[in-house]
């Protein structure tokens, strides 16, 4: 009789528990629910802030960098002397490969015409460095910028480049518009 | 070799005007005359939202799949299988994000953050396990848990640890899980993601060191049946407080246990509980005794482990990197050291006021001071209940489920030869 | 007792993963590894200070918002455009006469009795006393006029849009363009790759003008005819580096030119026919670096000269550098 009464009182106490727990994380859902996104949101770098320092390329946890550059070429002067594409320090105006600033030899050089050249990036080849973004930025028209590729980011709940940019380029943007580049308008 | 040169530069000033006025034409296109067309600029698109929905239907689709066969069809069979599902869907293809375990950062961020708002999809990773558990036991870590299912594959020769091993390295959970709140409530870090040991493996990809965690852990697995799953995930402590609550559970014997200790040997994980010896009221006088004792000392094991852990707070808060910055800055001041690092010359190149860091970490730090009192207080409890649960002997006269500690892998069920 | 040896190593595996994450977590040191892909420029921004030849001997802060053009006049006072407004100065730096424009000039020239400003797409024309004479038509719905260069009956105004130089007399009408790309006459026209395209007039009445992807400075005679030009594209000292410089230029009384190239941001002398001769302020002169990717495209956004020979910069931070020869 009196286990009985024991595994009743215990029954009680683990229905009223329960309920409690259920009350509980049903409160926490209701309330965080209210600050929800709208929508998905994935990571991004700012280009304003973004310093070039090399980690993008380093700390991302996929094999490849999911940071590559993009050309907005747009806002590209597709000047004969690329101070993206050429190395600083070369002496005479050639594009033979110790010429190139890319370690990987991943911007594409196309002539146009007299004296315009149009450069592309070769994204298998992009480590995202940011040599070429700093080459452009300070002598050309930032038209490189280097971006979180949607294609390849796995969107992890911390991104691991995120921790440790100095500048504290990325944040968490909308997946609707998923770029920050400069002079692009992010189409749909 | 200057580096405040070399690094470049945010200079966000009031100039911001002057390129507002550049904004609107400032690249005028070339003149070509060859007839060349100016190619678009490629960003290709994130996956898109639905899937997070998709993944989401998964899996409520796998835990609705996991607790039927758990509880009703009491298949390990059919759990096995649905874990390696688990396996190759939220670990090989999703690639381990986002996954209950790490959505309890987001969960706590958002708590103590009232400007961080989070994805609806991390509520619900969050609350959907626990919700089952609540009804049905841990029948998510049974199935749906990749990190749980990769170490299951690995249990080849499990050995029974002693209970006082077990329940000391239990310990180190509840820790884990008092610093991944306090990390995440701080908007330090999501320490739980950042050393996830196996999400390595879905991305064939991570540093050395979790590659080396991972394999080690991979390898007690081998021994130690689930190694993270009881002695690290910080998860797991909350399925296993709501789990002793649960509705129903899986049981061992379909009905009357016949006591035939078949299934002694059977958990890897050391959840069954062995029928108990009859009441002894001598006994059991002194250990009510030892009980109130416990339950006496325990505010003072917090207090203790409290203001231990605030000693330490700014230790903790040197993790946050707005604290190590302003701390890296200060001593760079005073120890005019040849190269600062990086991140310090980026700060000073931006032009941003250091007084402003300043400000800001020491509101950090403070947040950790109250956090850390907090942490040390929880640590304390925990001892002082796990010292007390020992004085708590429940009497069972069959062979049953640790409902705290059992994964509802199933395996106990086929040792069982009570079918009906 | 082999179960407890594995046992015992398992559990001490177990401690060595928890104090190697905890190690890892606690380690609150920045890491300081080199970055093999870092973009550097340092050797080219060195210069020999043999090389500097002038000194800075005033500065001032004009106390504007923002600063866009400089102008001295041939009394001395200098007339800078800052947000919506022009502010005069007398040669000590004191302001002394200030009124507001509909909107920001973003290049400004004095006559030395009135002011051409450069405002957006078209020219509007004020009196010393800040009454707006004349506002002209724009020449191009979208053009960007960056440079106003002016002698006594005529104006000449570079828009960087439409990559034309326009002459026009002072009354505003418009008499010529140059630059139309004319490839029968081999005429190439102006490289403007960036907003950066400078116009001034020479020592003895002549037109300069910066064709900023070729890096070059052009002479063209006052009916528009190309004549003569110098520059080079060359990281090096005497050259212009980067896509498109210089970003600005001025011309001293003795007919030697003053350039400033963003990027390498560098302030140099070369004489009349071109060479070059020495450096005026070099790379860390300034506050920062010049980037495209920062919101500071140029460290320096206008430069000026007097009738003595000094160098007025205006720098991006609001403040007005003067230099003169050591």
């Amino acid at each position: 009789m009196d286990d009985k009464k024991q595994i009743k009182r215990r029954e009680f106490i683990n229905t009223g528990v329960r309920i409690g727990i259920g009350v509980g994380l049903g409160a926490i859902g209701v309330v965080l629910s209210t600050r929800t996104l709208s929508g998905k949101s994935v990571w991004q770098i700012d280009p304003a802030k973004c310093v070039q320092c090399g980690k993008c390329a380093t700390s991302c946890v996929l094999e490849q960098s999911a940071v590559k550059c993009v050309h907005v070429i747009e806002m590209c002067g597709y000047c004969d002397l690329c101070g993206g594409y050429l190395r600083p320090e070369t002496k005479e105006l050639n594009t033979a490969a110790e010429s190139q600033l890319c370690p990987t030899a991943a911007i594409a050089r196309k002539f146009v015409e007299e004296p315009f050249f149009e450069y592309h990036i070769i994204e298998e080849l992009c480590i995202g460095c940011g040599k070429c973004v700093k080459g452009c930025g300070a002598f050309g028209n930032g038209s490189l910028q280097l971006q979180v590729q949607h294609k390849l980011c796995v969107n992890c709940n911390q991104c691991a480049i995120a921790r440790v940019c100095p500048s504290e380029a990325f944040s968490r943007v909308p997946a609707t518009a998923p770029y920050l580049l400069k002079g692009f308008e992010n189409k749909k | 070799m200057n580096k405040n040169a070399r690094v470049a530069i945010l200079i966000i000033f009031t100039s911001l005007l002057v390129f507002n006025i550049f904004g609107i034409q400032r690249f005028p296109k070339p003149e070509f005359e060859s007839g060349y067309s100016q190619p678009e600029t490629q960003v290709p698109s994130p996956r898109g939202a639905i899937f997070e929905y998709l993944d989401l239907a998964v899996f409520i689709g796998c835990l609705s799949l996991i607790s039927w066969l758990v509880i009703k069809k009491r298949s390990r069979k059919g759990v096995f299988w649905l874990s390696i599902f688990s396996l190759l869907y939220f670990g090989f293809y999703r690639k381990g994000c986002i996954c209950p375990v790490g959505s309890l950062q987001n969960i706590s961020m958002a708590l103590f953050n009232p400007e961080y708002s989070l994805p609806i999809t991390a509520i619900a990773f969050f609350v959907l396990p626990l919700g089952f558990t609540l009804f049905f036991g841990r029948t998510f870590c049974a199935g749906v848990c990749p990190l749980g299912a990769i170490q299951d594959i690995f249990a080849f020769r499990p050995v029974s640890l002693k209970s006082w091993v077990q329940s000391l390295l239990g310990l180190i959970p509840f820790i884990y899980l008092g610093l991944a709140v306090l990390f995440a409530a701080t908007g330090t870090d999501f320490i739980v993601c950042r050393y996830d040991p196996f999400v390595g493996f879905f991305r064939h990809n991570a540093s050395f060191m979790m590659f080396a965690i991972g394999g080690i852990l991979l390898l007690i697995s081998v021994f130690i049946a689930r190694p993270y799953c009881r002695f690290l995930c910080p998860y797991g402590v909350l399925l296993n407080l709501v789990s002793r609550f649960s509705k129903k559970h899986l049981s061992i014997a379909p009905s009357k246990c016949i006591s035939c200790r078949l299934c002694e040997d059977a958990c890897p994980f050391g959840a069954i509980d062995k029928p108990t010896g009859a009441k002894n009221k001598e006994q059991s006088n002194v250990l009510v005794k030892r009980l109130i004792l416990y339950c006496l000392i325990t505010p003072l094991l917090m207090g203790v482990c409290g203001w231990t852990a605030s000693k330490y707070h700014e230790s903790f808060a040197k993790v946050n990197f707005k604290v190590r910055l302003a701390n890296e800055i200060m001593l760079s001041a005073k120890t005019e050291t040849a190269q600062p690092a990086l991140e310090v010359t980026t700060f000073r190149a931006s032009g941003k006021a250091v007084e402003k860091l300043y400000a800001e970490a020491a509101r950090i730090v403070d947040r950790f001071y109250i956090g850390s009192w907090f942490l040390g207080g929880f640590i304390g409890l925990v001892f002082g209940l796990t010292l007390a649960r020992f004085t708590l002997v429940q009497y069972r006269t069959e062979y049953t489920t640790n409902k705290g500690t059992c994964f509802s892998c199933a395996r106990c069920v086929d040792y069982c030869p009570v079918k009906e | 007792m082999k179960q407890k040896v594995i046992i015992g190593f398992a559990v001490l595996l177990l401690l060595s993963v928890v104090f190697l994450i905890s190690r890892d977590l606690f380690n609150s040191s920045f890491k300081s590894d080199e970055n093999p892909t870092e973009y550097n420029i340092d050797n080219l921004k060195k210069i020999d200070s043999a090389l500097i030849c002038y000194k800075e001997i005033m500065q001032f802060d004009p106390g504007m918002e923002q600063v866009y053009g400089i102008s001295v006049s041939e009394n001395n006072s200098i007339f800078i455009s800052g947000n919506r407004q022009v502010a005069i100065f007398n040669s000590n730096g004191t302001k002394t006469k200030t009124f507001t424009t509909d909107s920001s000039a973003h290049c400004l020239i004095t006559d030395n009795n009135s002011i051409y400003l450069g405002i957006g797409n078209h020219i509007e024309h004020y009196n010393l006393a800040g009454e707006k004479i004349s506002s002209w038509k724009a020449y191009s719905e979208n053009g960007f006029i960056t440079s106003v260069a002016v002698n006594k009956e005529i104006v000449y105004v570079a828009d960087a849009e439409s990559k034309r130089i326009l002459k026009y007399n002072t009354k505003g009408e418009l008499l010529l363009e140059i630059g139309q790309k004319d490839t029968s006459k081999g005429i190439e026209g102006f490289i403007i790759p960036s907003p950066y395209f400078e116009v001034t007039f020479g020592a003895y009445n002549d037109l300069w003008v910066v064709n900023p992807g070729k890096h070059r400075i052009e002479n063209y005679s006052l009916s528009g005819e190309h004549q003569s030009s110098w520059g080079v594209a060359s990281m090096q000292l005497e050259g212009f580096a980067g896509c498109c410089n210089p970003a600005h230029l001025a011309v001293l009384p003795t007919g030697e030119f003053v350039t400033y190239e963003k990027g390498l941001d560098r302030i140099k002398i070369y004489d009349p026919t071109g060479k070059f001769i020495c450096v005026v302020a070099g790379p860390g002169s300034f506050k920062g670096e010049s980037d495209f990717h920062c919101t500071q495209a140029t460290l320096v956004n206008d430069l000026a000269t007097d009738l003595n020979g000094n160098i007025y910069v205006l720098d991006a931070y609001n403040l007005v550098r003067v230099y003169a020869k050591k």
